[in-house]
């Protein structure tokens, strides 16, 4: 169909000088970036065609002077636009699209510079309170150093709290094998010692020991820094590591409570040995048996895989056991709460809890257990049930004893954007009051970029604490908010344990449990959230909580209103504002509450604050003539090596061959071995070689050696095999054999002349060997040298000129005939007995020839590379009286 | 490095060798540290041997070296982890190979060879056969990138085969090149028709390869452009002919 083309010589550049990527039109950057799976258009003069070069990263297409490029994969490619002028080329890059991270996440190029650190500034306004915190910390490797400052700045001080306060200092210096941290540390040490107790003081690891001395007199609460008087600790533990899994502790410590808490706390001794195993990456066991004014045990032990989780505490000490004030753990306690996915859609939890309470001033015992059965009809809908059963009884102070027996039931219906449930219970108290209905519906919904949720609850027969809350301001609000809310055993049982630490240290007085008939709760939410790089965020929640006491009614308001969002990529601002109305028995209060929160994230440290490690990195320079690659100590050293570190320090090797760099600090160099030298060589090692601070960068040196090699051949040019060469050097000789193409190679020389000779025994027969000659070769260093050996092959062509004699009638040998060898136009004339012969023939065919009767008489013959005697070739020359001049 | 555990596999009996090509930048002096991997999946054992040779363009064609035997030789300076592999049924065996870029060279190819040193069967009375198989590390070494473009020829559709675009292009440079590019057919407006890429092909200096594409369209009777356009090492270079598609 295509009849004819023509071919013309390329143009649009000059052949054999491409040029870099340029665009002629003016007002456009190359490469012109083009974002990822986005389009650009661009206006081109008479544009007709565009093309890419790479249309899997960018595809372009032209029409009517508008060129449009759309981004297809990150990378770099050319487009060509075709105009009227000409072709014309336009660099195109298409950059890696900026990741998504989820809130938390930072981008890579942060990460691993191992240099990070957070600053917070918040203001409260109940109570009237300026906190600052800031933690530094610079890691490498396994090594770290880190900084913690919090100070508070409380301006509605009473007698009881300092003004101005540093809640938590730590200076702490990590390394893998030695572990230091001056002034605070929240230990935990263990069960019956130090568990979750912020120390000030001293604090150290080293190897198997760790050692712990100093006082606490902070105790923490909701978040809150609540000050105590002064209790002394000091004590040492020893670790035995039995195997890879199984370890014992011994553990000393001493306790020094002050006069206020001797009633509640008992000064001494405590002596333990700690028993932990690792349950492989799933869970831990631990058990603790302690000795001080009585005895102690403790046991925890927590287990998780894709179907199962447990987490069980037992704990028992006597009440004059010795510990910190802090510890209120005298008395037996023990919980359990376990779950387990039974089938895809069945899962089945269980809650255990028993805590008796044995001090001077409080004696209560608790036990609650709950079973739950949730079972996932189909995808949305989903059915729960189960039962509960949980006794109270406070003997110090006197109380009411209440069991109450709970059976719950609820269904829930959840798609991506609605969900909502209802929850009934049946609620029997078998002491203590009477029995009623609980429920509770919920629901949630969300819409584009907005999130709505609530709930409605009714409870009866709720348990409530009636306490007085004393000394420090803001803490009674802050129990409201968090926990007098309990409307259930567990939630009771908790608050019960957490809130007896109060009483012990002062700050609330003795509490009873009552039980309020009724308490109708209401909760309504709605939240928007940005999906801008400031990460804006709104929320918006109201509270009501309406508590029918025996007496009267209680009711909590709140509103809060808060607002979150990234200033830059290292701030974040948080404010809130709230407002908070109770009423009690007739009797409003309404308070507002503020706080702001700035937040920045350091993402390098001041190396005042926090030095970094200095270490060396040394190594040899050696010759390696064998090319091992490896150093060792009687391998001949290279001095005066130049070595250069990370493109910046310099050194030279010593007459030892070696090197050394100090104060390098922490991270991977780049180490260079720099040998100047007009030999030729080779580093047996890498060079450059990355290396970590404190490694060794040994570098192998290999003078390249010179070689010969070259070829034996025969005068047709074929190699001949398994020839023995010989090389005489000065002061030594080396034989080496042929291989099948004739090649022979001697390396590994040094420089200088060298003699090479074959060794005519060697030759099989059929060569001529009387001018076989050595060669001189001068090898200069690491060059190769050539020779190359000719020897000629012996090659005959034989026979006889044989006739019929009549007469006899026998063939009989023919003399005087010439014989003539064509190609080489020889001749040779037979002898007596016919014989003829043609010596010193080259390789190739030939055409012997007679004349007789009459006629030309041939024979062809093959003469082959090698040597070669062919004999036999015979020509008959036909009848005796016809025969052959 | 010893062999690795051996891995069963349902794939047909193969041996790879990982990765077949190196394209490594650099400069005069330096070392380049690079592991080759080798891939046994088949039923057998195989011994090999680790050589090295320079690869060097001889008469537009490449030919390998002995290390060693070409001044300034690169293979001669190759130092290997193990001389010697042994790589067991449905394993893989891996060796590093060290280089050192002597302090001026024209050599810029090497091939780092797994030399297969035991025969394999064959039917009987054939010649044995051993297997070897090879990595090709080119190098980059300074910005002397030159390619020479001859005219672009088009080779009309017939009745067995679709209309061709092809141009000889030769390395000029010292430095190895991979142009990859496009061939364009444009109408008498300057219009695009048609488009079809080229294979990329890996030219050594002083190497000459053929850079053809095929156009399987049929173009009605007029006259076209034929534009060929290759990128390679940031440089773009772009030739085109004229051609004309008659009427029946």
């Amino acid at each position: 169909m295509l009849a004819t083309a023509c071919c013309v010589a390329a143009h649009g550049q000059t052949p054999g000088s491409p040029e870099r990527a340029v665009f002629a039109r003016s007002g456009v950057e190359t490469p012109l970036s083009v974002a990822y799976q986005k389009t650009v258009q661009l206006p081109v003069a008479g544009a007709t065609a565009a093309y890419s070069l790479d249309p899997n990263i960018a595809d372009a297409t032209a029409a009517s002077g508008l060129v449009e490029i759309v981004g297809k994969a990150p990378g770099s490619t050319n487009i060509i636009i075709v105009t009227s002028a000409g072709a014309q080329t336009l660099a195109v890059t298409v950059p890696v699209p900026p990741p998504i991270l989820p809130p938390g996440f930072e981008p890579p190029e942060r990460q691993g510079t191992g240099e990070s650190g957070t600053y917070e500034f918040r203001y409260n306004s109940d109570p009237n309170q300026i906190t600052n915190s800031i933690e530094l910390k610079r890691t490498q490797g396994q090594s770290f150093t880190r900084m913690q400052v919090i100070n508070a700045n409380l301006f509605s001080s009473s007698g009881s709290t300092s003004a101005i306060g540093f809640p938590f200092l730590a200076y702490q210096i990590s390394r893998p094998d030695r572990d230091i941290t001056f002034i605070d540390k929240n230990v935990l040490n263990s069960p019956l010692t130090l568990d979750g107790f912020l120390v000030r003081g001293f604090h150290m690891r080293q190897g198997p020991w760790e050692f712990h001395g100093g006082f606490t007199s902070i105790a923490t609460f909701q978040g809150l820094f609540l000050s105590t008087d002064r209790e002394y600790t000091a004590g040492v533990t020893r670790v035995f590591r039995i195997d890879d899994v199984n370890s014992l502790e011994a553990n000393a410590y001493y306790f020094q409570n002050p006069d206020s808490q001797r009633t509640f706390a008992s000064n001494g001794a405590v002596g333990s040995v700690v028993y932990r195993r690792k349950l492989s990456d799933k869970g831990k066991f631990l058990a603790e048996l302690g000795v001080s004014h009585g005895f102690g045990f403790a046991t925890r032990a927590t287990f998780d895989d894709k179907r199962n989780h447990l987490l069980g505490n037992f704990h028992v000490q006597s009440r004059s056991f010795a510990s910190l004030a802090v510890n209120n753990q005298h008395g037996t306690f023990a919980d359990l709460n376990a779950s387990r996915k039974v089938t895809e859609r069945l899962y089945a939890s269980l809650d255990l809890n028993q805590s008796n309470y044995n001090l001077l001033t409080l004696s209560q015992n608790t036990f609650t257990s709950s079973g739950l059965l949730n079972f996932k009809l189909n995808q949305h809908f989903s059915v729960n049930g189960g039962g509960g059963y949980a006794t109270f009884q406070s003997k110090i102070p006197v109380g009411p004893a209440i069991t109450t027996v709970n059976l719950p039931a609820g269904v829930d219906y959840s798609t991506r954007h609605f969900g909502t449930g209802f929850e009934y219970q049946r609620t029997i108290n078998i002491e203590g009051g009477g029995s009623g209905n609980d429920y509770a519906v919920n629901a949630r919904a969300s819409a584009g970029r907005f999130q709505f949720s609530g709930f409605y609850r009714h409870d009866v027969q709720v348990p409530t604490l009636a306490a007085i809350f004393s000394q420090i301001p803001g803490l009674q609000d802050a129990l409201d908010r968090a926990g007098i809310v309990a409307s259930t055993p567990e939630q009771l049982a908790s608050l019960l344990q957490n809130t007896a630490i109060l009483q012990l240290l002062g700050f609330t007085n003795a509490f009873v449990v009552n039980l309020a008939p009724s308490r109708n709760d209401l909760n309504a939410a709605v939240s928007w959230v940005s999906h801008s790089q400031n990460r804006r965020k709104v929320d918006l929640s109201y509270f009501d909580s309406d508590t029918e006491l025996l007496q009267g009614h209680f009711i909590l308001k709140t509103a809060t209103l808060s607002y979150s969002q990234r200033l830059k990529s290292t701030n974040d601002i948080v404010g809130s504002a709230a407002m908070v109305q109770t009423t009690n028995n007739g009797v409003t209060s309404t308070h507002p509450l503020f706080s702001i929160s700035i937040q920045h994230r350091f993402y390098a440290v001041p190396t005042l604050l926090l030095p970094g490690r200095h270490g060396m990195i040394q190594g040899h320079i050696f010759r390696d003539d064998d090319s091992a690659g490896l150093y060792n100590a009687q391998m001949p050293a290279m001095s005066g090596v130049e070595v250069r570190l990370d493109e910046d320090r310099v050194t030279r090797t010593d007459s030892s061959g070696y090197y050394a760099f100090h104060h390098v600090p922490f991270g991977v160099h780049r180490v260079e071995a720099k040998l100047e030298s007009d030999e030729p060589f080779f580093y047996t090692t890498d060079s450059p070689a990355t290396v970590d601070m404190n490694a060794t960068a040994d570098f192998g040196i290999n003078f390249a050696k010179g070689q010969i090699f070259g070829f034996l051949l025969n005068d047709a040019g074929t190699g001949i095999n398994g020839i023995t060469v010989e090389l005489k050097g000065e002061k030594f000789t080396r034989r080496v054999q042929t291989g099948l193409n004739g090649k022979f190679a001697f390396t590994g020389l040094a420089p200088g002349s060298y003699s090479i000779a074959t060794l005519p025994d060697s030759f099989p027969p059929g060569y001529a060997l009387q001018d076989l000659a050595a060669q001189n070769v001068v090898v200069d260093p690491g060059k190769p040298a050539s020779a190359q050996f000719t020897v000629k092959a012996l090659r005959s062509i034989a026979g006889r000129v044989l006739v019929y004699d009549k007469a006899t009638l026998q063939t009989v040998p023919l003399a005087g005939v010439t014989v003539r060898l064509k190609e080489l136009s020889l001749e040779a004339k037979t002898g007596a007995t016919g014989a003829y012969i043609f010596r010193n023939l080259a390789a190739g065919t030939y055409t012997v020839a007679i004349e007789g009767d009459g006629k030309e008489i041939t024979r062809t013959v093959v003469v082959p590379a090698g040597p070669a005697s062919i004999r036999d070739v015979d020509l008959n020359a036909g009848t005796k009286e016809g025969a052959t001049r | 490095m010893p062999p690795t555990a051996p891995v069963p596999s349902a794939d047909k009996p193969s041996i790879s060798l990982s990765p077949a090509v190196v394209m490594a930048k650099g400069s005069f002096s330096q070392t380049l540290s690079q592991t080759l991997t080798l891939t046994n999946q088949t039923a057998r054992d195989f011994a090999f041997e680790m050589v090295a040779e320079d690869v060097v363009v001889k008469d537009g064609k490449r030919i390998f070296v002995a290390g060693g035997e070409t001044p300034n030789s690169i293979a001669a300076s190759a130092v290997f982890t193990q001389k010697t592999v042994l790589v067991k049924p449905f394993s893989s065996a891996s060796v590093d190979v060290r280089l050192t870029l002597p302090a001026e060279t024209n050599i810029r190819a090497v091939v780092a060879m797994f030399r297969g040193t035991d025969k394999l069967p064959t039917s009987s009375g054939a010649v044995g056969m051993t297997a070897s198989l090879g990595a090709l590390i080119t190098f980059n070494l300074t910005d002397n990138i030159k390619l020479q473009p001859e005219p672009v020829r088009v080779i009309p559709v017939s009745e067995t085969a679709n209309m061709k675009i092809a141009q000889w292009i030769s390395n000029s440079g010292t430095e190895p090149a991979l142009p990859e590019g496009a061939a364009v057919v444009l109408n008498g407006n300057g219009g695009l028709v048609g488009k079809t890429v080229f294979d990329p092909q890996r030219l050594l200096p002083g190497e000459r390869l053929e850079f053809a594409a095929e156009y399987p369209g049929d173009l009605p009777p007029g006259k076209y452009r034929a534009l060929c356009s290759y990128q390679f090492e940031g440089k773009t270079l772009t030739s085109e002919a004229a051609f004309e598609v008659p009427k029946k």
